[in-house]
Order: C-alpha cells, then sequence, then structure tokens
C-alpha cells in the first residue's frame, strides 16, 4: 500500500539531506533555486543583466522534464513532499484534487462516464499572468520578489536557518515564519501548483514536449488488460491528477507529474510507461 | 498563450453568465466554471477559481514588491557581506539565495541573513566572524552563480573594515591586551598608541576578522549587556560606522553598523590595495 508515495517521500527528503550534507562538507552544490528558470528570469529583469552562468542548469532542469515529464513536481519538490508528509491518506496533487476521481463517481449505478471529461486540469494561462505580474514587481523594485514566497524558497530558507542555528546558535524569525508560510501555501491555497507556482509555467510548457515526444515514457494502459470497459477506474481514482491512463489524451497526461501511483495501482498491471 | 487567454476569458464570462440568475456566490461560480471545463468546450482554459487565485497572487505581490521596497529603502542597511558583493543594491538584485556561498566557505562564515523587517535581504549572505575570519580563498566568488559576487567588485579584496569599541576593548581601560594587534596578519593595520590602545588604519585593513575572531574580551570580562561582547568588530565600508574616525562606543556601534552612509560608495576602495600587504604566513587558529 502507498509504496510508490514512501519512495516519493524519501526520494524528496534525500534531496533536501543531500544538501544539508554538501552544507557541513563545503560542497557547493546550490539548493534547488541554483536550476530554477523562474529565478533565472527574475535576476534577469531586476538586475538588469542576464544571469548566464545559471543558464546551463535551468536547461538541464527543463530538459530533464521535457524527457521524462513533471516528474520534479512528484517526486523532489518540497510543494509535494509537504503534502505527501502532513495531506493525510489523500494528499492533493497539482491540480488541487484529492486523488478520488470526481468523474467517477456520476455514473449512477452503472459504468461511471470517461474520467479524464471530469479533470480539472493546471492553467497555463493563470500561471502565465502570475509569472508575467513577478517579473513585472521584480523590474520595478529591483530585486527578486517571488523568491520570497516559493514553497521552494521557503523549504530551503528553513534548512538553512536551521543549520545557522546549528553554527552560530543565533535563531531567527524565519525558523517561524517560513514553514507556517509554507504549510499555508500548500494546505490553505490548495490550488497553488494548478494556477499560480510561475515555474510550473514553465514545466507546463516542456511538458507540452514531453507529451508529443514518441520516446519519452508516458504512464498509458494496455488495452490487452486494461478493465476500462468492465467499468474499472483505480488509475483515475489514485491519481491526483484524476487523470485515467486508458482514455487520456495528451492534453491530460500534460498533468501527469509521473508519480507511479496509476502503474501501482492498477488490478491487472496493464499501466505501462511507454512512448506511445 | 494568447489563444487560451482569450478561451478562458469566454469561459469565466460563461461561468458568470449561469451562475447570475441564481444570485449565486463566488464558489457557485467557480463551480459552474468548472462545469464548463468539463463538458469540454474550453480544454486548455482557465477556470474561474484559477484566475480568481492567480489575480489574487498577483496583488499580494505587487503588494509585497512595495511593501519590500519600502522595507529595504527604510533600513538602508549595510551588512558585511561576503568577498566580491559589490554594494547591497547590486547583491539584493542578483542574490536568488542559492546558498552555494554558504556552502562553499570552509570556515562557516558565510550565513544566510536572518527575517528582519528588512524583509527582503532575508536569506542573502552575510558574513558572521565568530568562530573563524577570512583567508579570501574566493570559494565563495568562485561558487555564486548568479554574479551576486564577482571578482569585479572592489570588496573582492577588501571586505570591510575594523572599529574597536572603546567601552568593550580591554585596551582601553585595563590596559595590557595586544591581542588583534598581534595576531593581526596585514603589517601596519593595527598600531598600538603610547597608552597601549589599538587603532586600526582604516586604508589598510581589509576586514579579514581574525581580530574580532580573537578578541579576548568577553572572557576576560563579565558579562555587561550595555557594552558590546568584543572589543573589536568588522563593519561595512557602506555603514554609517566605518564613516566615523577611530573608535566608537557600543551604543554608537549598534546604531551605526548596519546604518548605510548617505555617501555610500566614496570609501568602498580606499583599502583595495591592502590586500597586496597581506603576511602570508598567518597561520590560522
Ligand atoms: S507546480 Fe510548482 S510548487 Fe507545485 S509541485 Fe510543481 S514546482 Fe512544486
Ligand atoms: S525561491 Fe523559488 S522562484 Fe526563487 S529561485 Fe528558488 S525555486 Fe526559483
Ligand atoms: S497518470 Fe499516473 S503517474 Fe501520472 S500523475 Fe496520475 S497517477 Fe501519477
Ligand atoms: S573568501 Fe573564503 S574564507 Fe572568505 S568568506 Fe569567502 S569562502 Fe569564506
Ligand atoms: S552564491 Fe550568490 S546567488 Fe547564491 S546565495 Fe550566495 S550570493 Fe546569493
Ligand atoms: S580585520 Fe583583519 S586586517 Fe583588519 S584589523 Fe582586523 S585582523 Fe587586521
Amino acid at each position: 500500500m502507498n509504496k510508490m508515495r514512501y519512495l516519493r517521500i524519501g526520494v524528496a527528503l534525500a534531496v533536501l539531506a543531500a544538501v544539508l550534507a554538501c552544507t557541513f562538507a563545503h560542497v557547493p552544490a546550490g539548493t534547488l533555486c541554483a536550476l530554477c528558470p523562474v529565478g533565472f528570469a527574475e535576476i534577469a529583469v531586476a538586475s538588469g543583466s542576464v544571469p548566464w552562468a545559471l543558464l546551463p542548469g535551468v536547461l538541464a532542469l527543463l530538459a530533464v522534464v521535457a524527457l521524462l515529464g513533471r516528474v520534479f513536481c512528484s517526486w523532489v519538490c518540497p510543494t509535494s513532499l509537504t503534502r505527501n508528509l502532513f495531506g493525510g491518506r489523500t494528499p492533493r496533487g497539482l491540480t488541487g484534487r484529492t486523488g478520488t476521481c470526481a468523474g467517477c463517481a456520476t455514473g449512477a449505478g452503472s459504468a461511471a462516464g470517461d474520467p479524464n471529461a471530469a479533470r480539472t486540469r493546471s492553467s497555463l494561462a493563470a500561471q502565465g499572468i502570475v509569472l508575467a505580474v513577478l517579473l513585472a514587481v521584480s523590474l520595478v523594485v529591483h530585486f527578486p520578489v517571488f523568491c520570497l514566497f516559493c514553497p521552494i524558497g521557503l523549504a530551503f530558507g528553513t534548512l538553512f536557518a536551521a543549520s545557522r542555528l546549528l553554527i552560530t546558535w543565533q535563531p531567527g524569525w524565519e525558523l517561524i515564519v517560513f514553514p507556517a508560510m509554507l504549510l499555508a501555501e500548500v494546505f490553505l491555497l490548495r490550488r497553488w501548483c494548478a494556477a499560480i507556482c510561475p515555474l510550473g509555467f514553465f514545466f507546463g510548457l516542456a511538458a507540452k514536449l514531453h507529451v508529443r515526444l514518441p520516446f519519452a515514457p508516458k504512464p498509458r494502459a494496455d488495452a490487452a488488460t486494461c478493465l476500462y470497459a468492465e467499468g474499472c477506474r483505480t488509475c483515475a481514482t489514485v491519481c491526483p491528477e484524476d487523470i485515467c491512463d486508458a482514455t487520456a489524451t495528451p492534453r491530460d497526461l500534460e498533468d501527469c507529474t509521473g508519480c507511479l501511483d496509476c502503474k501501482e495501482h492498477c488490478p491487472t498491471k496493464a499501466v505501462k510507461l511507454t512512448g506511445k | 498563450m494568447q489563444g487560451m487567454k482569450e478561451k478562458s476569458s469566454g469561459q469565466a464570462t460563461a461561468g458568470s453568465g449561469a451562475a447570475a440568475p441564481l444570485g449565486a456566490s463566488a464558489a457557485d461560480g467557480a463551480t459552474r466554471a468548472d462545469d464548463a471545463t468539463r463538458s469540454g468546450r474550453r480544454p486548455a482554459g482557465m477556470s474561474r477559481r484559477q484566475f480568481v487565485m492567480a489575480g489574487a497572487a498577483g496583488a499580494v505581490l505587487v503588494g509585497a514588491g512595495g511593501l519590500g521596497a519600502f522595507a529595504r529603502d527604510t533600513a538602508q542597511a549595510a551588512y558585511l557581506r561576503p568577498p566580491g558583493a559589490e554594494d547591497e543594491a547590486h547583491l539584493l538584485a542578483r542574490c536568488d539565495r542559492c546558498q552555494r556561498c554558504v556552502q562553499a566557505c570552509p570556515y562557516d562564515l558565510v550565513q544566510p541573513r536572518p527575517l528582519t523587517w528588512d524583509f527582503p535581504a532575508v536569506g542573502t549572505p552575510e558574513l558572521i566572524y565568530k568562530d573563524g575570519y577570512c583567508d579570501f580563498c574566493m570559494k565563495c566568488v568562485e561558487a555564486c552563480p548568479t554574479g551576486a559576487l564577482s571578482w569585479d567588485a572592489p570588496s573582492a579584496a577588501n571586505i570591510g573594515v575594523a572599529k574597536v569599541v572603546s567601552d568593550a576593548c580591554v585596551a582601553w581601560d585595563w590596559g595590557g591586551c595586544t591581542v588583534c594587534a598581534d595576531r593581526c596578519p596585514v603589517e601596519g593595520a593595527i598600531t598600538l598608541d603610547d597608552r597601549g590602545r589599538p587603532h586600526v588604519d582604516e586604508v589598510l585593513c581589509d576586514g579579514c576578522g581574525l581580530c574580532e575572531m580573537v578578541c579576548p574580551a568577553p572572557s576576560l570580562r563579565a558579562y555587561d549587556a550595555s557594552t558590546a561582547e568584543k572589543g573589536i568588530y568588522v563593519v561595512s565600508r557602506q555603514s554609517a560606522a566605518a564613516a566615523v574616525p577611530g573608535a566608537l562606543t557600543s551604543a554608537e556601534l549598534e546604531e551605526l553598523c548596519r546604518t548605510r552612509r548617505t555617501d555610500a560608495g566614496t570609501g568602498t576602495t580606499a583599502g583595495a590595495g591592502a590586500a597586496g600587504s597581506r603576511e602570508k604566513g598567518g597561520s590560522r587558529e
């Protein structure tokens, strides 16, 4: 049960632990901010010159998303980690759903309708608005303004405040304020990922490429063994994004974060990672 | 992107149109908008709730940007930054708090700023000379990927300047202590006057922090909250404290060490050549 979820928690914690280990070993690996497309753009407009040295890391991260899908969101991002750790039995996914397939209940006794038709999708347009505003504000005030709210920045800010406490014994308010902001963003603003996260804008663009790459792995139900026609909606029910692998269109798969819950729970092991 | 916006605004209209006759709340409207998505009419669009959230997030960002700029401008702070920080404005514009400089420093001197009223500076690097001093290994500058710390900045060879605190320095009232002058690796940066009190040459001192680290005043004096702990502190060359000639009192240091000078920048290159006169043989603690 929930093997994949524990694996995701493990991977995301391992990333935080690795960054902390680098701090104590004095290896300047940096936090995820060193790979962030939003930070790159913010610095460019806030300081009026492009931070070229950041570009290789940013492109590498976007290349990973283009090849493997939005795996960063499921497996690495502290937002998903927070959800998986404190979200109870059914933590919400990117689109703010609970992983309990909204469309599956509408069947009224008979076989349910197509879950993919009932999904809420992440919105590039909403994230684009946030990105445009944050860049405009950064341009005017001359500092990267979104980083003060970013869940990723808040998670690492807490981590480094703790490491500073160990070294200098000087606690700061951020030890309380940052975790509180992070929890508020994840649990009060449930659609943070679907409607706000500007990293999601870049990842969404890369995911558009991903679903079109013939060799890039995507979860698809193998029609030979899939029980969709018999009324099974297990994949859509467990999927944090309500995606049904039997009927998913490329647009639906753009929101897939590669969490692999569908693969784990399919009763006939019909879900395969294929290029399609 | 453009196409999506058009579609989504159409969707918002459809949502409110459906909800209005029922006198529905915003939440109902959002449900209707979701329903519109459900029917598959606008596959790539934005639900009304998503639009409201994005708008609210934008408003918060505008507010936070304004408040942050106000906080930064009223605080006018000049923190002691790692070598290679050009000035406060440049560092704040370029640092994304990736913490690579923090990780790079072999002596843990570079630490993220704590959260204070000057909140845009939170997480950006500052130097803490509690258990170490800077030997200008420049690993922090090498590590910085954003150019917030750079080799070209005047502070790359000159981090700041040491200020003697007259009511905390032991040599000032008891006499006899010469630890800072003995240990300073820059010849002539600390000299003793005829009463044995240390004076810092503001041109020669490069702000390495060795004197601050070794100052024994905290262990020699009984704890007194009214004076600074140590008898000598390194401050940013942009700070108002750096502009005051000679020694400071604890109260003056407290008030001025993080206040930016109005003529900030004019004095920053004064001691840039000092690194050349560094003694190479200074051993580490
Ligand atoms: S959308 Fe943003 S906040 Fe959400 S999981 Fe992805 S990167 Fe993290
Ligand atoms: S704080 Fe967030 S937006 Fe800023 S650089 Fe880091 S990951 Fe990117
Ligand atoms: S389709 Fe499968 S792998 Fe993708 S998000 Fe849904 S459950 Fe996870
Ligand atoms: S130059 Fe070296 S010793 Fe000095 S602050 Fe940077 S990393 Fe630390
Ligand atoms: S390495 Fe540069 S960008 Fe990163 S935290 Fe330090 S000064 Fe900021
Ligand atoms: S900061 Fe360094 S160079 Fe300046 S007086 Fe102290 S020990 Fe000497």
